[in-house]
């Protein structure tokens, strides 16, 4: 989540600042812009909550580990952490096969799905970021991947007389 | 008695006119020899959008010369891999892009091409065309491909037979000489497919028959070469306009990332060094690269400055910038020699030999050597070839066509034009005709009437 933008992405935004364009910046982690040092400085919005605190993004991982692992964890405490064979042999297969059940639900369904709604669930959590820049007017506006698209869509709603596109070319 | 129907024909090729690709001349003179032999034509086309916003290479000047006899369809094409403006995206693709993406790559798997859309449209149409008034047969023209796959998919639901042209390669590159696609790509399944099926295959040149008749030997048999030809309707009579005593070397047609384009600018400064060629130039008339943004890289190989106002770095380059295939005439008028600039080499012919060999001008070739275009410039008397990519045997060359076209020798003219004869288009394209209509007497006979149904 933290991975540093493609080259292609931060040449436009230097490029954009050299030519003294007004710079706003959606992103998820703003700490690694920063560190880019642009100049002269983009107006940098990200989140107020981070992303792994959306509700959608908690209960893919409750479902995935913390409930399965509930499971497990009371089938251990049923067998008072004895280690004779039979119990042994029962507290063992449940954990393997839980962890398993977990990694494949999480990695064949609940990311996937995750990973389909991402981009309107960010363009959610960007909503006030928007409603902010409203008097604000813009030029362009570029999705620099396919998550940023339906962000870029809202914005380009606000914004009717801006480019809006996903070519990082000007 | 009803009055026996002319045979009817459905030629998917994309590229069509306006579209300036290329290939789109031997499709334009393919529809054009087909009405002229009497056959009712309907060609399926890219739709406009396309090559205005996406290919941005449209000659309009070329849509008047096609036979207004021929009917054009333009079957819809989803130009989601190329839309950049988020405002043209569906609503679905606004709000869910990443599952829109999955489901574009999904459809690759079926078909790998991002024209497949136009294709399974092309299919739609026809079934509707076919319907109302029968087709004999498909001629299909690749690239893209999706018009094979389209002919091959019409054929097995009507049963109508359909012939393949090759006017380019699909699973081998011809320029770097290998196969286009690991062994395992669904390209080489479709090919297989659609060559298993089709009533015959047409290649530009023999060695790339050879190459797809040794893949596919039980195909061989149907396999045949017509070679691209020049266009008597777009090329006037060229004789000399003599501007200047300097010579003026020539380039015409499009310059491509894939031709040795320094080594021909480092082989006429070479020339110029000589005191003969010292005051020549050389003009460049075409396009610089296919696309959109391949200009800036062509003009930077070609030493021009990114500004086109400002000179070259070599003064005697000179870019002359685009010029419409019905105005080429001119250019070739105003040209003392012509320079062969290709790409690749054993597959590669390049359909702009054939008019360079019309105007009866000399020839100096700048291109890897046993190119196949050799089998057509063989016996032209004014070919200056190096058979090699050296830049200093390039320049001698040069040095023997600037002679060549001094001394204006009309019996030399003269005969350069007659070997140009033997490629005339309707020439080239007669043994094509003459499969076609076989393959529609066949077909009449075996359904046991020539009358329309």
């Amino acid at each position: 989540m933290k991975a540093r933008p493609s080259e292609r992405v931060v040449a436009l935004a230097r490029r954009l600042c050299a030519d003294g364009a007004e710079l706003h910046l959606f992103v998820l982690a703003s700490d690694v812009w920063r560190d880019l040092d642009l100049s002269p400085p983009p107006r940098i919005h990200h989140p107020r909550r981070p992303e792994d605190r959306h509700p959608a993004y908690r209960l893919q991982r409750l479902l995935a580990f913390r409930l399965p692992g509930a499971v497990s964890a009371l089938v251990r405490a049923a067998t008072g952490g004895r280690s004779d064979r039979p119990a042994g042999r029962v507290v063992s297969a449940v954990t393997s096969g839980q962890q398993r059940f977990s990694e494949l639900l999480y990695g064949r369904i609940l990311h996937p799905a995750y990973r389909m709604v991402r981009p309107l669930l960010l363009a959610g959590m960007f909503r006030p970021e928007v409603r902010a820049l409203d008097q604000c007017p813009i030029n362009r506006i570029v999705a620099c991947d396919l998550d940023a698209v339906t962000l870029a869509a809202r914005l380009a709603r606000r914004h009717p007389t801006a480019v809006a596109t996903t070519s990082l070319d000007l | 008695m009803r009055p026996r129907r002319p045979p009817r024909v459905l030629y998917l090729s994309f590229y069509f006119p306006p579209s300036r690709a290329s290939g789109v001349y031997r499709a334009r003179a393919t529809a054009n020899h087909l009405v002229a032999r009497g056959w009712d034509v309907t060609v399926f086309a890219a739709p406009p959008r396309f090559l205005q916003e996406v290919a941005g290479s449209a000659d309009d000047a070329l849509l008047d010369t096609v036979d207004p006899r021929i009917r054009v369809e333009r079957p819809r094409l989803s130009t989601f891999r190329w839309e950049r403006d988020i405002r043209r995206f569906s609503r679905f693709r606004r709000t869910m892009p990443v599952l829109a993406a999955r489901l574009y790559d999904a459809g690759q798997r079926i078909f790998p091409e991002h024209y497949s859309s136009w294709g399974l449209d092309a299919v739609g149409r026809a079934l509707r065309l076919h319907a109302r008034r029968r087709f004999d047969v498909v001629l299909a023209t690749g690239n893209p491909f999706s018009a094979f796959a389209a002919a091959w998919l019409f054929h097995r639901l009507t049963g109508v037979p359909y012939v393949v042209d090759y006017r380019d390669s699909w699973t081998l590159d011809l320029f770097a000489e290998r196969p286009a696609y690991p062994p395992d790509h669904p390209a080489w399944t479709w090919e297989r497919r659609v060559l298993g099926d089709a009533a015959a295959a047409v290649f530009v040149n023999e060695a790339l028959r050879g190459w797809h008749a040794e893949r596919y030997p039980d195909v061989a048999d149907r396999m045949l070469v017509v070679p691209n030809g020049w266009d008597p309707d777009l090329l006037t009579e060229a004789d000399p306009v003599p501007t200047t005593p300097a010579l003026r070397f020539s380039y015409v047609g499009t310059v491509t990332a894939a031709q040795p384009v320094e080594t021909m600018v480092e082989a006429f400064r070479i020339a110029r060094g000589h005191p003969e060629l010292a005051d020549a130039e050389l003009h460049i008339h075409g396009h610089l690269g296919f696309s959109r943004g391949a200009e800036g890289i062509l003009r930077r190989r070609l030493g021009l400055d990114a500004d086109p106002s400002a000179p070259a770095v070599d003064p005697g380059l000179r870019y002359r910038g685009p010029v419409a295939k019905t105005d080429v005439s001119r250019a070739y008028a105003e040209s003392d020699v012509l320079v062969f600039l290709a790409g690749g080499a054993r597959y590669v012919t390049s359909g702009k030999i054939f008019e360079y060999m019309a105007t009866g001008r000399p020839i100096v070739s700048v291109h890897a050597p046993g190119i196949a275009a050799a089998e057509v410039l063989r016996g032209y008397p004014l070919w200056c070839n190096p058979d090699s990519l050296d830049p200093e045997r390039i320049a001698r060359s040069m040095m023997a066509a600037g002679k060549l076209a001094r001394a204006r020798d009309p019996e030399l003219r003269a005969a350069a034009r007659r070997h140009a004869e033997a490629y005339t288009r309707h020439t080239v394209l007669e043994p094509l005709e003459a499969t076609l209509r076989t393959l529609v007497g066949r077909r009449r006979s075996t359904r046991g009437a020539g009358a329309p149904r």
